[in-house]
């Protein structure tokens, strides 16, 4: 993520509700489909 | 300025399984349901809020989903580039806030928290898993986005000890020279 140019700018930026879903329980995770390289 | 809905950009991440989505280094880890801050380790600049205008510290991510993928296909479609095997590529955008520098082509932001994320088909079966982990919608990517980052890479084949290099040389471990490099189209 190093190609993003030249800074220009700061900006302020105040939501007013934080984009962060509520924490839960996780449920049965499924298998891993992905084998790591040997 | 001051903008009261969160900066959406885009960017890349590789999915630790069972739980973390990361930075492709795997050195940063974004917690489901937890909003990830920036950190800054330049030891001048600890007394301020991170990101810095002149330094390199935030959450990345691009303003426009062509300079990201065009990211990806950079990153895995060199001759050297690194292994694809194990990698559960996600992408997406990401919801920026806090303080935030803008640059050309993107942000660099004190807080950030995926919004949409897409995976690659060869982690299909974990789409829905990442989606419900992170509580923001996770789908297969669309067919043209695969397109765009088609990825190439090159896999020697294994070496007598089973380790498996992607480059011509010595293996580190049983010290065989590979000269015979069999070249292979890797998808991720």
């Amino acid at each position: 993520m190093s190609q993003i140019g030249e800074p220009l700018r700061i900006i302020e930026v105040k939501p007013l509700e934080e984009p962060v879903p509520e924490k839960e329980v996780p449920f049965e995770q499924p298998a891993d489909p992905v084998k790591e390289p040997a | 300025m001051i903008l009261r809905e969160p900066i959406v950009g885009w960017r890349q991440w590789h999915f630790m399984y069972p739980h973390f989505l990361a930075n492709l280094g795997n050195d940063t880890i974004y917690v489901p349901r937890e909003k990830i801050e920036a950190r800054c380790e330049q030891k001048d600049h600890s007394e301020q809020q991170a990101p810095h205008l002149t330094c390199t510290c935030g959450i990345y991510a691009y303003k426009e989903k062509p300079r990201l993928l065009g990211e990806i296909r950079y990153t895995y479609g060199r001759p050297m580039a690194p292994p694809v095997s194990g990698l559960r590529l996600v992408y997406g955008e990401i919801n920026l806030w806090g303080k935030v520098v803008e640059h050309d082509h993107g942000y660099r932001a004190q807080f950030g928290y995926p919004k949409r994320l897409w995976c690659t088909p060869a982690i299909e079966p974990l789409a829905g898993w990442i989606g419900y982990v992170y509580g923001v919608p996770c789908e297969v990517m669309p067919s043209g986005d695969g397109e765009e980052i088609k990825v190439k890479s090159t896999i020697i084949s294994k070496y007598p000890c089973g380790q498996r290099y992607y480059h011509v040389g010595f293996c580190p471990k049983c010290f065989v020279l590979n000269i015979k490099a069999k070249r292979k189209t890797v998808e991720v």
